[in-house]
């Protein structure tokens, strides 16, 4: 039996972002922002025949042009990884060593950079990129002292000096 | 509306960063990463306690007498802690006991831990929070070398130890000379 088989493009979507910036993504690209794929469910748009003109944007009313294209390149680096299993990801030993070498040079990018991609990438619940992004936050922190960390951080130390003592004493065990 | 997005963005912002991403950071350090990071501020104070809590409800608290070497054993897979320590590591067991006794469900300790507990330094003035593990349900409680001291200090100790205890398993090396100490733990 021979079926014919519709030599169609891959579906596309339109995201907005915060500055007015419209882009084109792959469906299968922008799934995995579990934010935007349950959008697009609840708003039926797989369903409808509609070309990619005509179509609805989605708005990203939290994220930047900069940082959404960032976002998008991301998923489509990562469109072939396998489905996360969340329940698994909690068992797991978490580890920190464990970034794929792309996204190592991808997110070695200046530290509000990689906290705009942070923000975006929890509203838009991907939770690849989260993680990876998390877990290079988490590499900063390691090897530092309390102040190497509030130097890096910009962090206002907001202890008083009783309270500070206390906690230094407390905590004496893991200078060495 | 655009400016307040792009400033906001070019300003130091980790601090900005929600607590549910900064759990998530947290959440991949060891307990020694935790402690340096609770001591650069309150609010990273806050959200370190608020990981621990759900990453630890079974503690174990070992002194080893010979040994002058704290270690920390921390599973958060089993929500479990185990900790090793000279017997008078009484500010290190505070800050462990601060960060804990909110969470933990399970101790596992001995009867000169409990004994000694008022020369830690922890805060018993705050409402729900005035025993020393308010929330431990299940106490296993090792009695090996027991002398008279230990005995009368943990009857001082007793009402402010615990609020919801509801099983105790005890762990007695008993000879003729401590039988009758041992009795009295167990009433």
């Amino acid at each position: 039996f021979l079926f014919p088989i519709k030599m169609t493009s891959p579906r596309m979507i339109k995201l907005t972002s915060n500055d007015d910036k419209t882009f084109e993504v792959e469906r299968d690209v922008i799934k995995q922002s579990v934010t935007v794929n349950t959008l697009i469910t609840d708003l039926n748009m797989d369903d409808e025949d509609v070309s990619v003109e005509n179509q609805m944007a989605i708005p990203l009313p939290n994220v930047d042009a900069a940082t959404l294209e960032m976002v998008i390149t991301w998923c489509k680096q990562h469109r072939e990884d396998p489905p996360r299993n969340e329940e698994e990801e909690e068992k797991k030993e978490k580890r920190t060593d464990d970034i794929p070498e792309w996204d190592k040079t991808f997110l070695d990018v200046e530290q509000s950079v990689l906290f705009a991609l942070i923000l975006a990438a929890n509203y838009m619940d991907i939770k690849g990129l989260l993680d990876n992004c998390c877990k290079t936050v988490a590499n900063m922190i390691k090897g530092k002292t309390p102040d190497e960390i509030r130097k890096h951080f910009n962090i206002k130390n907001d202890f008083t000096p009783e309270e500070e003592e206390q906690i230094r004493k407390e905590n004496a065990w893991c200078e060495d | 509306k655009k400016r307040v997005v792009r400033k906001a963005a070019t300003a130091p912002a980790l601090p900005a960063l929600p607590d549910v991403v900064m759990r998530k950071v947290f959440s991949t350090l060891s307990y020694r990463e935790l402690c340096r990071s609770e001591m650069t501020c309150k609010r990273w104070q806050r959200i370190v306690g608020d990981t621990l809590r759900k990453d630890i409800q079974e503690i174990t608290i070992e002194r080893l007498g010979s040994s002058s070497q704290i270690v920390v054993l921390h599973q958060p897979p089993f929500r479990r802690l185990n900790i090793t320590c000279p017997k008078d590591s009484y500010d290190f067991l505070s800050g462990v006991v601060r960060r804990s006794r909110q969470a933990a469900l399970k101790l596992t300790t001995d009867l000169y831990f409990l004994a000694n507990m008022d020369k830690l330094n922890v805060d018993l003035d705050t409402p729900r929070l005035r025993k020393y593990f308010a929330s431990v349900e299940d106490l296993y409680l090792l009695v090996v070398v027991v002398n008279e001291d230990d005995v009368r200090g943990f009857e001082n100790m007793a009402e402010t130890l615990f609020g919801q205890l509801s099983s105790v398993t005890l762990q007695c090396h008993v000879h003729l000379k401590n039988s009758e100490l041992v009795s009295f733990c167990i009433q």
